[in-house]
């Protein structure tokens, strides 16, 4: 994307908020433009590390599975009540298509 | 006999043998909590109401001559980015500010079943992320010992809480240091238990591979027994660890002499305020005197530990925090599209160090940059992991400051986030790792307390905790209160 290292452009800036799905003002655009270059800065740090094969798994414990039983919890009533906008036992969403 | 100085376990057994009544034990924290609010502000919700209707039943189940729980009549404040049914959860965010959970946490439902009560939601960083609680979507806390200073972050409103006695003990979260340090900066004990040790079901997910939920309590002790009661495999949580839960209480019995104490040099170099190093060499040279084997280590990958966290976590921060998109819960923006709506709503939801968590986490994970970021990142915790079971073949426990400073002014970092995370550069590698650690106050820098940080191997909580204890009953700074300013 960058010429340089550690280079944001406003372009970037603007299309990792497009791809992130953020709305941001002219002024937090410059404002995380720097922050984010001195952050990536700080990162480089990482680059040094040597490039070995094997990544690391969040827990060496084997995960546990549940019994696969049917377990009816909390009620879709509650469920739905707590969404921003709804309509008898729907969700109102704006529509998908026709844009 | 004074109400607010009683243990845990001393609160329990005076309403079974009814001393005082859970109803009297919950209106003094609450007088408490109201006097401190005004200086402190370490709740978004206090919960008088349901706590006074919850202290009752533990009433009504004593003069019954039912059985109670073992946290009958204790008062605790519970981090608001734990789910609590038909509170408001925030979560520090704005975008949730009407958010009223049709479920519990795991954590929260144990504690409840053991009858302890909910006195309020504490503040916090939004989403866990900060190390100072101003990056609250609502309000910044105020530190007890100095309302001019940051109580620490994210779980701020917790540590704060129980350092002014507003709640008896609290319960916090701990992505990267987020219970230890704020436990350090307001002078009580932290613990962040081993990763899976603690369901992480009900909690706002923010690094889903290190987050995990501890105590805060004044006591070793307090915190020991709140772990006992909420650790263990749950069933809504398949990272959740399957071995048996120990019995904390009794390792304390265990004797000391001959634990290996490690030292490790990558966290007392530069960076670290020479007060507290001070304060922190005396520490571990008391510990010695009680009989530990003190064995200076090197853990050589440290430097690696805070980068990797600031990959690791914005990646799993993006991902996990798409779910707020104005549809299912919390607040929407109207908009003149469906990608108006995600990009107001959560625009105008999120504050900004959530934002730059989310950006940054789109850019490592983006095709381009994946390889060189978000796998090194993980190359790096490999070997962190590696590193720190390499030490433990010589030690038992390593003994570290838990922050490099005390705690800062207010408004001080706000400005450079940079600054900001370099804060937790001694508590995220015990994160990246999932090892268990707490923080135990061991003295004070110029009237601010600092804490010591005891790290154990994975499921070496018994260890931290029977050293902790023994710390604390040679010394006398779990003893210290702050006189709030401002009262």
């Amino acid at each position: 994307m960058s010429e340089s290292k550690n280079q944001l452009s406003k372009e970037e800036v603007l299309h990792l908020a497009k791809l992130a799905r953020l709305e941001l003002t002219a002024a937090e655009v410059a404002k995380f433009r720097g922050e984010l270059e001195s952050i990536l800065g700080y990162l480089e740090k990482l680059q040094t590390l040597p490039r070995v094969a094997g990544v690391a798994q969040p827990s060496d414990s084997a995960s546990h599975w549940r019994d696969d039983a049917v377990e009816v919890t909390p009620g879709a009533a509650e469920l739905i009540k707590s969404t921003p906008q709804h309509q008898d036992n729907l969700l109102k969403v704006p529509k998908i298509f026709g844009e | 006999m004074d109400i607010g100085e009683l243990s845990l376990r001393a609160l329990r057994q005076g309403v079974v043998a009814k001393k005082f009544s859970a109803t009297e034990v919950v209106r003094y924290y609450i007088s408490n909590l109201k006097k401190n609010e005004s200086s402190i502000h370490a709740f978004i919700t206090a919960t008088e109401e349901g706590a006074l209707v919850q202290a009752r039943a533990v009433d009504d189940k004593v003069a019954s001559g039912e059985p109670v729980g073992e946290l009958a009549g204790v008062p605790l404040g519970i981090k608001d980015i734990i789910n609590t049914k038909g509170v408001l959860s925030t979560g520090g965010s704005k975008i949730l500010r009407n958010y009223i959970p049709p479920y519990r946490a795991t954590v929260v439902e144990r504690l409840l079943n053991q009858d302890a009560v909910v006195v309020g939601k504490n503040n916090c960083d939004e989403f866990a992320m900060g190390g100072s609680t101003e990056n609250s979507g609502f309000f910044p806390t105020s530190n007890p010992w100095d309302v001019t200073k940051v109580p620490g972050g994210s779980s701020g409103g917790s540590a704060a809480a129980v350092a002014a006695g507003s709640c008896a003990a609290a319960l916090g979260t701990d992505t990267g240091g987020s219970i230890r340090q704020p436990a350090s900066f307001c002078g009580v004990v932290g613990l962040k238990p081993t990763y899976g040790r603690v369901s992480r079901y009900g909690l706002m997910a923010m690094a889903s591979s290190l987050d995990q939920a501890g105590p805060f309590a004044r006591t070793v002790e307090d915190a020991a027994y709140l772990l006992q009661l909420m650790a263990g495999w749950d069933k809504h949580d398949a990272t959740s660890r399957a071995e048996p839960v120990p019995d904390y209480l009794t390792e304390f019995k265990k004797p000391i002499k001959g634990l290996r104490l490690g030292v490790p040099q990558e966290f007392f170099g530069e960076g670290l305020a020479p007060e507290v190093k001070q304060i922190v060499e005396a520490a571990i040279i008391k510990l010695e005197s009680l009989g530990v084997k003190v064995v200076p280590v090197s853990l050589p990958t440290m430097p690696y530990a805070l980068a990797a966290y600031y990959v690791i976590t914005p990646a799993e921060v993006s991902a996990n925090l798409a779910r707020y998109d104005g549809m299912r819960f919390g607040v929407r923006q109207p908009g003149q599209n469906l990608y108006e709506v995600y990009t107001k709503s959560r625009g105008q939801g999120f504050g900004a160090e959530v934002k730059r968590r989310i950006m940054l986490g789109t850019y490592v994970l983006s095709a381009g940059y994946y390889d060189a970021y978000y796998r090194q990142a993980l190359r790096a915790r490999a070997a962190i992991k590696a590193d720190f079971a390499r030490v433990f073949e010589q030690v038992d426990v390593l003994a570290t400051p838990t922050a490099p400073t005390t705690a800062f002014e207010l408004g001080s970092k706000a400005n450079d986030p940079l600054a900001m995370y370099m804060q937790d550069i001694y508590v995220v590698p015990v994160n990246i790792a999932g090892l268990p650690a707490v923080s135990i106050p061991c003295g004070f820098s110029q009237g601010l307390p600092v804490g010591l940080q005891l790290i154990g191997r994975t499921l070496g909580e018994g260890d931290i905790l029977r050293l902790a204890q023994v710390y604390e009953q040679a010394t006398e700074w779990h003893t210290m209160r702050p006189g709030i300013s401002g009262q």
